[in-house]
């Protein structure tokens, strides 16, 4: 009886619990929700009454958003290309190089490797502030400014990401590379061949919080790239643009269009997103 | 495995024959023969950093450089040439002591956004918890809650902004059930600031709510029986077990705030574009609207100054972080 009393008070508070993230859980879906709906109307009816459903419901606006969303000559189709690249290189760029110095750092007794780690740790522990117009200036000065090799940036290995990696080699056993080095390896075989594949799965999740926080990045393109508007850095400028005459309905079909990506990435990846572990590193 | 034995011997009894000059050639010997493969672990090491290295020098190192030597930058009114000058840290503490400047309405937009940081990691190492007790619904309740940080935030401000618009479903429930008329709440800095404040606390969990559950699964199922055992209560487990046994997470995520303390921001871009002379904006995003409107030097000045007057603030945070002791499992 007293074991059932015990249970019973363990559950309370979850329940309790469970209630309030249902509510909260629901506040986050329904406007999305509202949002879909929104971008099936014409937009009178939108104006009208922003609590009704459509009439017709206008699948159209999801092809029409490819035509009239347009930045500076650049339809949806190009925003979508720049995202692409921007979003896609930028992660490839940040993620192989924070490995292979994550890799190097974890695994070789090199003081060059100890200092980099310091290095790291310290440029995150103290953002410096103020430096995007050097930055800028910078990168008018080498011809990176409005121009797609600004990836280059990319191939910083600093930061949460070369602090995570950093852990999670640090973890793997030596003893791999090893039995290989004795087999006649060479340091880059061990890399690509036996130490990168054991790091599929951080790889997977770090390059996806990367390509998401990429994705939806509006503020880069708009300083670095203006001739090349991503879906974030256009929409913002068709929305400002637009002002008040800006046909809601079809932008929240280009903006739910946007998702799609993101949440297919989501979808297929989920459960390596559990797997990020920053292991403590910033505390040397 | 006798002859083995007698080889073994044969071997130590050589070695103590010999002179010490033959010991130091044999030393020799065995140094000569691990050096090449030394080598080129360092070649191959030193290679491996040199792109990462380049990129610091001129992406880290140089900008930086280059920043603080703006910030000693201004424009001589005679002859239109910069000259080294200390006018922007003059306009700097100028603007500072008056009620009425940005840089001080900027610092203290910072300063909320940061509490509100410290209070969300708070939230989500509670929620984290109740995620790990198996609260009902749980697995449906992480992908809710991870919705924002999955869905781009360009969706749900757009979708966020329209809601609670003049004439929007909030404005219109609230009409009809209270009879109260909301005004626009993006129109003055006294409601858009709270606005933003609000939306970033309802929508922002996400990746540090997964790391922390991910940290309590790792905690051994055999401490928390043993303290259930012991009529250990859920707040009891949570604060003297589960919190000091995920403590090197979660300090690394405050160390983290902490470190970041001047650089917060909030999503003010989608909400009120970037007009240089918002009110609401933080420090870092009012860096951000200075630059992209075209002033480079005052912007580098307000970033030194905040970035020194962080430092000890970070190296004080660390110290008493690692005041705690950490638990091994």
């Amino acid at each position: 009886m007293e074991k059932i009393k015990k249970k019973k008070k363990v559950r309370i508070p979850l329940i309790i619990a469970s209630v309030f993230f249902a509510i909260y859980g629901l506040s986050l879906v329904i406007p999305l929700g509202w949002g879909v709906i929104m971008s099936l109307k014409v937009p009178d009816e939108y104006f009208d009454d922003l609590l009704s459903f459509p009439k017709v419901p206008q699948f159209k606006n999801y092809i029409q958003a490819f035509v009239e969303l347009e930045n500076g000559g650049n339809n949806l189709f190009a925003m979508i290309w720049n995202s692409l690249w921007f979003s896609l290189g930028g992660t490839l760029t940040t993620v192989f190089t924070c490995m292979v110095a994550g890799y190097v750092c974890a695994k070789y007794k090199f003081w060059f490797c100890k200092a980099w780690y310091w290095i790291a740790i310290i440029t995150m522990m103290i953002p410096i502030m103020g430096s995007l117009g050097s930055a800028l200036k910078i990168s008018m000065a080498l011809g990176l400014y409005n121009n797609p090799l600004t990836l280059i940036t990319g191939f910083s290995a600093l930061g949460s990401t070369f602090v995570i990696s950093f852990a999670f080699f640090k973890g793997v056993d030596w003893g791999y590379a090893e039995s290989a080095f004795i087999d006649g390896a060479g340091h880059l075989r061990v890399l690509f061949q036996i130490m990168l594949p054991q790091a599929i799965s951080p790889m997977i999740a770090l390059s996806l919080t990367i390509f998401i926080s990429k994705w939806s990045d509006a503020q880069s393109p708009l300083i670095y790239l203006p001739s090349y508007p991503t879906l974030a850095s256009g929409f913002y400028w068709y929305e400002k643009e637009a002002g008040a005459n800006a046909n809601y309905p079809v932008l929240f079909a280009g903006l739910f269009m946007s998702a799609i990506p993101i949440i297919a990435l989501y979808i297929a990846f989920q459960d390596k997103l559990m797997n990020l572990n920053m292991g403590g590193g910033l505390k040397g | 495995m006798e002859q083995q034995i007698e080889k073994v011997e044969a071997e130590v009894e050589v070695e103590v024959e010999e002179s010490p000059r033959v010991q130091r050639l044999n030393v020799n010997k065995v140094k000569k023969t691990m050096k090449p493969l030394e080598k080129k672990g360092l070649i191959f090491a030193a290679l491996m950093l040199l792109i990462p290295f380049i990129n610091f020098l001129i992406f880290w190192v140089g900008v930086n450089a280059n920043s603080i030597a703006l910030a000693f930058t201004s424009v001589d009114e005679v002859t239109q040439k910069e000259v080294f000058s200390f006018y922007q840290f003059e306009k700097l503490f100028k603007d500072l002591s008056s009620p009425y400047n940005q840089a001080g309405r900027a610092l203290i937009n910072t300063l909320q956004y940061f509490g509100l940081h410290i209070i969300k990691l708070f939230l989500s190492v509670g929620i984290a918890y109740f995620f790990y007790k198996k609260v009902p619904g749980h697995t449906i309740y992480k992908i809710l809650f991870f919705l924002p940080a999955m869905v781009p935030s360009m969706v749900y401000i757009n979708v966020f902004k329209q809601l609670v618009s003049k004439y929007g479903p909030v404005y219109t429930l609230v009409d009809e059930v209270f009879g109260y008329k909301m005004p626009n709440l993006f129109a003055k800095s006294s409601t858009a600031s709270p606005t933003i404040l609000f939306y970033v606390l309802w929508s922002g969990f996400g990746a540090s709510l997964l790391i922390f559950v991910g940290a309590m699964n790792r905690i051994p199922g055999e401490v928390i029986d043993a303290a259930n055992l012991d009529g250990c209560g859920m707040a009891r487990e949570f604060a003297q077990i589960v919190m000091p046994l995920i403590w090197e997470t979660f300090s690394t995520y405050l160390l983290l705030a902490v470190a970041g303390l001047f650089t917060e921001s909030g999503p003010f871009l989608y909400f009120v574009g970037a007009d240089p002379n918002s009110e609401i904006y933080t420090l870092s995003y009012w860096i951000f609207a200075q630059v992209n409107g075209g002033s480079y030097n005052y912007p580098a000045a307000i970033g030194l100054f905040f970035t020194v007057l962080g430092l000890p603030l970070v190296f004080i945070s660390r110290w008493l972080m690692n005041k705690v002791e950490t638990v091994t499992y």
